[in-house]
């Protein structure tokens, strides 16, 4: 039926079905800027304006709104003009996937239309409609203020590029120079910087901001189908027989596969570089399925609904096995055996036969005689949950054949070269026959460092030979991706009187259930990060992950440091106490130093030998210092109120910089005729802004402007290789590469300047966009660029480079909580949380707190309210945003980041990371400040109402 | 995602749409924020009431009469509702979720499920529920707790509720894992003043059974009794005892009987300390 749309003041009228939503008939229709992210309307990305009010679209019917005025954000430049709330989305990091940006826009525009003066908490309750998982929702409140007062003309000095305060340098660490070097007095001595350290707009706002098609999804290939998957009802079942002939039948199916259909191969869905420290336990398709939401069959067929359609009749006959949730019982003997297949292969303590996907035993010194010697020892179990990432941005692939028979695989992945070089034997093509591309991805948070569809739609397309999209459902999302590692931790710990630690054991049973992908590497980290932050000659570390029939935990931001630090912040907290110890003293005398070495870092590696790390630099006083003053730590022991009590609570934390030894990024760069120059990188800009980190890094070293680095990322045909974006490293690691490539091309260029001002190369300077002779004459890069490619010698100024690196610098952080707690309910209130980082150097601070601010958004929810619940035959029973539940706009505590900038000599003019290490604080310094307030100790994680109230209640 | 459905109908007035709601596989749609989302392999045909005039407001003598198409954007913009319980449905709706599902969802869909903390309020308040029926069964006037006895006949239609309007004071509680979560119990407490004594008392609770509930051993406590403390306390230990609350990721059995008792409390002392001099 045809109904007309007026879109953005035009006047649409498409040919509708009674079912399509009218998600569908925009997207259909061009209006690449309303996303799907749920189907139910609770993420709140495909919001669009309709007769003016702002509205969801995935949960509504194009016929339910015939003839009605709809505004989407494509509608909102006027003659290239960014509207004001556009503008002041892309100057700061309001923006960082930008998947939800256009529908934040679109509901922050709703309300300004009829509130011009809107209060804080009147933006809050307007984005309230919106999950962003990325920004902490600071910054986007912040610009829709500032856009508020633009449409007032109330801006002094409108348009003028907000620089954010919150970054300290740290004393006696020369933060306020730097250098590309690897030496240290060079980090003190550099003339002071121009590009890094600046808070530059992203390079990728603007069309996000407009909404233009840069995702997986918005693009459109003729002919293409719609994959859907099969998933088991089942936690532990064999396939005994399954018909998909009646499936098969249905008009409009073109393939239907089954474990029948497609060769067994083993691999892991973890993208970790080769030989991936995983173990190979996994099939396309397999004729046993571990987990409820274990892929059982895939359909490609000409529309969604057809697709579906056709999962229903596939006839599947199970044979159930006894299932399997909880890792201690699965670990027993007798238990059932989820992986008794014979081509299975693992390492790391590997063994399927007694459900064991990885053991790790690490230890330095002899904990026994550091116990023995101890005045007092304290030892608790602690138990955190399993979790999800929930990008807003599902897991997505479009798979199609090109011109020359390669298979091009489009796909939102952190990791697209190890998806390559991973699904090729899958698909029994070589490497080289595929060629995986990465658009803008909508986030990702570890989940898409895993390979879960990308396979199955190459399967789909090679029988077809046609393209096919497989996109999971929000639903599927939470059934069948991947997520955090569910722990249970057994924590011993000696004391002296005096607060000197004398012995440290952490004993982990980590739960990853069917499959094992970084099974071994994730809780490595635990140990590693966790049980490495404190000083102590004695320290153990000891884990075993067991397989169980949950479905699989993998790769999630933080990657078992959260797990790890809710343990031992809490832990160390009860240690203080028992020695009378202020809790920030005590871990202020036993936490590292600069000059310290890492505890445990040979010891432990990512599933192969470690290499020993000094700190270089620790920022962690300061960073202690700036939080104890602003959360009023001195003030923590006011009275509070007979029902509702207030407390302080604190956390440190510590991770890593890339995984050294193993982390690899490649960059190149070519100079263009107009002195611009191109920027082809590996790294994976998930949302955090590396595209613009990597472009400030050159354009530092090149004298230029970031907007003159025209950056892309990535491609596997044209992009160097680049292990991808996780383990914190890609302003290190591929920043380092960068920084080389652009130092190797600066050296190029002096060398024709040198010979167009006939004075020698070492003499010259790359400033602003010119190169410099002592004596003032200069070329323009322009003048280089045209001589070198067209005139004299000509050459393309051009270099690749590679960063690798055994040093792995950590960050540290101190993490503050002033939280309520309702002692008759249980109910728990955050009302402000302070997290100070040492990030080393801070190349774009906007960007840098805005990882803080959306890290500690998570790790909020990680410690109060997420958690993956499931019944008793292991089947999800929240798999949706409204019992699954994130923090929303509205319900946000006041949160507080800050930068304590430190130099380190390792990284590209002294970075360290900051992705990860915002997720490990929370939790413990929310439990420890419940026990500021109550004397209760928490030792399970959410702390939910009715968690905390049993507490109080069994204290009784 | 609806997988067979077929005809798509917007009729113009109730009897037609209630005929049509007749044929096997129609389902009625309100603002569709439920319906739409979710794989759907059942429906035939759906039913858009949205051409059927049933968006309206208006204030009766003793009521404030809501059309069952209204939204709750729209009835949160309606000046009347500062007059109903000291502004607690506003409050309620509020709680009902973000702008966006507010501005499609309607009155009628929130009383089948979805909105709890709106259809707790509601029956604290004594709204009445009218019912439209095909031609030889008629119109039927009923409470929000019979509403489930005729959600299973077929072609019956929400028309509009009616919200009594009276100085009530009232008192609203729950608790939740984070403060727009929905509530692991909810309580709101409703009743008229006369002099010192409380009397028309009303407490409604969401999380201690399947549907909203009302506690009635907790307002005969209360009914024509002076709100002291001990009272109070007595009303709270009764809504308590009668409940057997099920168990979910909100709460178990044993918790949610604890909150009845807490919130029950507060919810009462709440409306109670709003009682003026009279």
């Amino acid at each position: 039926m045809r109904i007309e749309l007026k879109i953005n003041g035009r006047r649409f009228t498409p040919e509708v079905a009674p079912q399509e939503t009218l998600l569908t008939v925009l997207r259909r229709e061009g209006f690449y800027s309303v996303k799907h992210g749920c189907d139910t309307g609770e993420c709140g990305a495909c919001t669009v304006l309709i007769n003016g009010k702002p509205t969801t679209t995935c949960n509504l019917l194009a016929m339910q709104v015939a003839g009605a005025a709809v505004e989407t954000v494509e509608g909102l430049e006027e003659s290239g003009e960014l509207h004001p709330l556009q503008e002041r989305f892309a100057q700061t990091a309001a923006v960082q996937c930008g998947f939800c940006t256009p529908a934040m826009i679109m509901a922050a525009k709703a309300l300004l239309d009829e509130n011009p003066t809107p209060t804080e908490a009147e933006v809050r309750r307007a984005l309230s409609s919106t999950i962003c998982r990325c920004t902490g929702y600071k910054q986007p409140v912040e610009a829709v203020l500032r856009a508020a007062a633009d449409l007032r003309g109330e801006s002094a000095g409108a348009g003028a590029e907000p620089q954010p305060e919150g970054v300290t340098p740290a004393e006696g660490t020369g933060a306020g120079g730097g250098a590309p070097s690897h030496d240290p007095a060079a980090v003190l001595t550099r003339t002071p910087l121009k590009v890094v350290g600046k808070s530059v707009r992203k390079v990728d706002n603007n069309k996000l901001v407009t909404g233009r098609p840069a995702f997986t999804d918005d693009i459109e290939h003729r002919g293409m189908l719609h994959a859907r998957l099969l998933l088991s009802p089942h936690a532990h079942a064999l396939i005994k027989r399954i018909d998909a002939s009646k499936a098969r039948a249905l008009p409009g199916v073109h393939a239907v596969l089954t474990h029948q259909d497609i060769p067994r191969v083993s691999f892991t869905t973890a993208g970790q570089t080769w030989p991936e420290p995983s173990p190979y336990d996994t099939r396309s398709l397999d004729n046993k399925v571990r987990f409820v939401g274990d892929r059982v069959a895939a359909v490609a067929a000409e529309t969604p609904e057809i697709a579906e359609e056709a999962l229903r009749l596939i006839e599947v006959e199970y044979e159930l096995l006894p299932a399997i949730f909880d890792p201690e019982e699965a670990l027993k003997p007798g238990a059932p055996i989820i992986h008794d297949e014979p081509d299975c292969t693992g390492i790391g303590g590997y063994d399927a036969t007694k459900n064991i996907a990885a053991e790790i035993h690490a230890q330095v010194g002899n904990v026994e005689q550091g116990l023995a010697e101890a005045d007092i020892v304290i030892q608790r179990t602690y138990k955190v949950p399993q979790v999800q990432q929930t990008p807003i941005e599902t897991h997505i692939c479009i798979t199609r054949l090109d011109e020359n028979n390669r298979l091009e695989v489009r796909t939102s992945t952190q990791v697209p070269f190890h998806v390559r070089r991973i699904i090729a034997p899958v698909l029994g093509l070589r490497p080289s026959q595929i060629r995986v591309i990465k658009p803008r991805i909508g986030g990702g948070f570890g989940v898409k460092q895993e390979i879960l569809i990308e396979d199955i739609a190459g399967h789909l397309t090679l029988k077809t030979r046609r393209p096919v999209k497989l996109e999971l459902t929000r639903e599927e999302e939470f059934r069948a991706s991947r997520s955090r590692h569910p722990q249970i931790l057994r924590m011993r710990t000696g004391v002296k009187r005096d607060g000197t630690l004398t012995a440290h054991e952490m004993v982990v049973v980590a739960n990853t259930g069917g499959y094992g992908s970084h099974a071994l590497t994730v809780q490595s980290n635990t140990g590693s990060k966790a049980m490495a932050l404190y000083n102590c000659p004695n320290i153990r570390f000891d884990c075993k992950t067991a397989y169980t029939n949950l479905p699989p935990a993998g790769a999630f931001r933080g990657y078992g440091g959260p797990q790890g630090f809710f343990a031992v912040e809490c832990h160390l907290d009860e240690v203080a106490n028992a020695v009378g110890m202020d809790p920030l003293a005590f871990r202020l005398k036993n936490c590292l130093k600069t000059g310290d070495i890492h505890p445990l870092a040979a010891a432990l590696g990512e599933g192969r030998e470690g290499f020993e790390q000094r700190i270089e630099s620790c920022g962690l006083p300061e960073c202690a210092e700036f939080g104890k003053t602003e959360i009023k730590w001195d003030d923590m022991h006011v009275p509070s109120g007979l029902t509702k009590r207030r407390g302080l609570g604190v956390a440190f934390a510590m991770h890593g910089t890339a995984i050294p030894g193993v982390d690899m990024g490649a960059a190149s760069i070519k100079m263009n005729d107009d002195g611009s120059f191109n920027l082809l990188v590996g790294a994976t800009d998930l949302g955090t802004g590396s595209d613009t980190i990597m472009a400030q890094l050159a354009a530092e070293v090149l004298g230029i402007k970031p907007e003159e680095v025209l950056v892309y990322s990535s491609d596997t045909d044209m992009t160097p290789f680049d292990t991808g974006a996780y383990a914190s490293s890609t302003t290190y690691i591929s920043g380092g590469a960068v920084v080389r490539a652009a130092e190797d091309v600066a050296g190029q260029i002096q060398a024709v300047a040198g010979a167009m001002l006939d004075v020698p190369a070492d003499d010259l300077e790359l400033r602003d966009g010119r190169v410099y002779a002592n004596d003032g004459s200069s070329v323009t890069l322009s003048e280089v660029a045209l001589r070198s490619l067209h005139q004299h010698d000509q050459h393309q100024i051009a270099a690749i480079a590679s960063k690798m690196s055994y040093d792995s610098p950590p960050p540290f952080a101190a993490t503050f909580a002033d939280v309520e707690v309702d002692v008759e309910t249980g109910e728990v209130q955050v009302k402000k949380l302070v997290m100070s980082v040492d990030a080393g150097r801070i190349v774009n601070p906007a960007l840098a707190l805005g990882q803080i601010e959306g890290g500690m958004t998570q790790a909020l929810g990680y410690a109060v309210s997420e958690e993956m619940v499931y019944d008793e035959k292991g089947l999800m029973v929240n798999p949706n945003f409204r019992d699954y539940r994130v923090f929303l706009a509205d319900e946000m505590p006041e949160i507080v980041a800050h930068l304590v900038e430190t130099a380190d000599p390792f990284g590209p003019y002294g970075v360290k990371a900051v992705a990860e290490i915002p997720m490990d604080g929370v939790a413990p310094a929310v439990a420890n400040a419940i026990y500021a307030a109550t004397g209760v100790r928490m030792y399970e994680i959410p702390l939910t109402p009715e968690r905390v109230w049993k507490a109080l209640h069994q204290k009784e | 995602m609806f997988l067979r459905m077929q005809a798509f109908e917007r009729p113009t007035d109730l009897a037609e749409a209630l005929r049509l709601l007749a044929r096997p596989g129609y389902r009625p749609l309100g603002g569709g924020t439920a319906a739409v989302g979710p794989v759907d392999a059942e429906t035939a045909g759906l039913v858009d009431l949205s051409g059927l005039g049933l968006q309206y407001s208006r204030m009766e003598h003793d009521g404030l009469v809501l059309g069952a198409m209204m939204t709750l954007g729209d009835l949160l913009g309606l000046p009347e509702l500062l007059l109903i319980g000291g502004g607690v449905l506003g409050k309620a709706v509020e709680r009902t979720g973000p702008p966006t599902l507010l501005n499609r969802a309607t009155m009628g869909g929130s009383l089948v499920g979805g909105a709890p903390d709106l259809a707790t309020a509601l029956l604290a308040l004594g709204a009445q529920v009218t019912l439209a029926r095909l031609d030889a069964a008629g119109q039927v006037v009923c409470e929000m707790s019979d509403l489930e006895r005729y959600e299973a006949e077929p072609a019956t239609l929400i028309e509009s509720v009616r919200i009594p309007v009276k100085p009530v004071l009232t008192g609203y509680e729950r608790v939740a894992r984070t403060p727009r979560d929905l509530p692991a119990v909810a309580v709101v407490a409703a009743m008229e003043q006369d002099g010192q004594f409380v009397q028309n008392v009303r407490i409604a609770a969401y999380g201690l059974a399947p549907a909203p509930i009302r506690l009635k051993a907790a307002e005969e406590e209360l009914e024509d009794a002076a709100p002291i403390e001990a009272v109070i306390q007595r009303a709270a230990e009764a809504a308590a005892a009668m409940v057997t609350p099920p168990a979910d990721l909100r709460g178990s059995s044993e918790y949610r009987r604890h909150l009845a008792r807490v919130l029950t409390r507060r919810a009462v002392e709440a409306a109670a300390g709003r009682m003026g001099r009279m």
